[in-house]
């Protein structure tokens, strides 16, 4: 992952809601970013680097149809983060790699 | 969220450095789908998935019931107004053309709301109008073509082939896109 050249892990988020963030390198500053005020910012976890993926296949049954994913194609390839998988604090931010991009989904 | 090189705060709806040596840096955010794992793998037979513990049952299809609590939020980039329109009415109108900041827009939702997607309805200059034609297709109001609902592509007709632009969205609870784009408008 990499910004103005740089690489870098996410290693938590503080709560809410679902993304998928694609990290790329030389992006314009353009927004003003005052006026930030976070409710409260806790410590951060240990970064997820090298999350277990797995084929449809290899996961059997374990997923439910009815349970939600957030789903994501890069070129050819499609993946899917259970949300159910997502919740827990430690979990709320996946780093990951598919399709020759650096990309992070957080919950 | 940080960074673990350089500890900057991150905001996660905004994809955006809010302090630290990052500030005012945005990240690109993925055009990703909210749907039931059923629907994916059915889009998708040759997908992997995150294989982790579960943390929680509670993320199921029935969550948007409560579909008040949820709206569908596009992130138009930064210093612009970012709309949304409420999951409500997006389940009474599964094919919802709208604009908002110049941008001519349509959201798509799927069975009882359970996913959505945005798209550009600007295709080669012109603006189209979309209605919902059947089970997961729409035709446009130009060429009467037939589109599919979930990935914008155009199945048959004068425009098959062509693809409309993915925009970026998401489905999040309305307090908390209320609460990152107080200038957004939020579609009822």
């Amino acid at each position: 992952m990499q910004l103005d050249g740089r690489r870098f892990l996410f290693p938590r988020m503080k709560s809410g809601l679902l993304h998928l963030l694609l990290l790329v390198g030389g992006i314009p500053v353009s927004a003003s970013a005052d006026g930030f005020n976070p409710h409260k910012v806790v410590k951060a976890f240990p970064a997820i680097t090298d999350p277990r993926i797995v084929t449809v296949d290899e996961a059997g049954g374990f997923v439910e149809g009815n349970e939600l994913v957030l789903g994501v194609v890069i070129g050819k390839q499609a993946r899917a983060y259970p949300l159910n998988m997502l919740t827990n604090p430690t979990r709320e931010i996946i780093n990951d790699r598919l399709g020759g991009s650096a990309i992070a989904a957080t919950w | 969220m940080r960074d673990v090189e350089t500890n900057s705060l991150w905001s996660h709806l905004l994809g955006k450095a809010m302090r630290g040596e990052f500030k005012g840096a945005e990240l690109k955010i993925l055009p990703g789908v909210m749907t039931t794992w059923s629907e994916w793998c059915l889009r998708h037979p040759r997908t992997t998935l995150l294989g982790m513990s579960r943390t929680t049952r509670s993320y199921r299809e029935a969550v948007w019931k409560k579909s008040n609590r949820f709206v569908y939020g596009v992130h138009l980039g930064a210093g612009r107004p970012s709309p949304a329109v409420s999951l409500k009415r997006l389940q009474q109108e599964p094919v919802f053309n709208f604009e908002s900041a110049g941008h001519v827009m349509l959201i798509t939702a799927g069975e009882k709301g359970v996913r959505a997607r945005a798209f550009s309805r600007k295709l080669k200059g012109e603006i189209l109008v979309f209605s919902a034609s059947g089970k997961g297709t729409m035709t446009d109001d130009r060429t009467s073509s037939h589109w599919d609902v979930t990935t914008g592509e155009c199945l048959g007709g004068k425009l098959k082939g062509t693809v409309l632009a993915v925009l970026p969205g998401t489905i999040s609870f309305r307090t908390a896109w209320e609460a990152f784009f107080p200038e957004g408008r939020i579609v009822e």
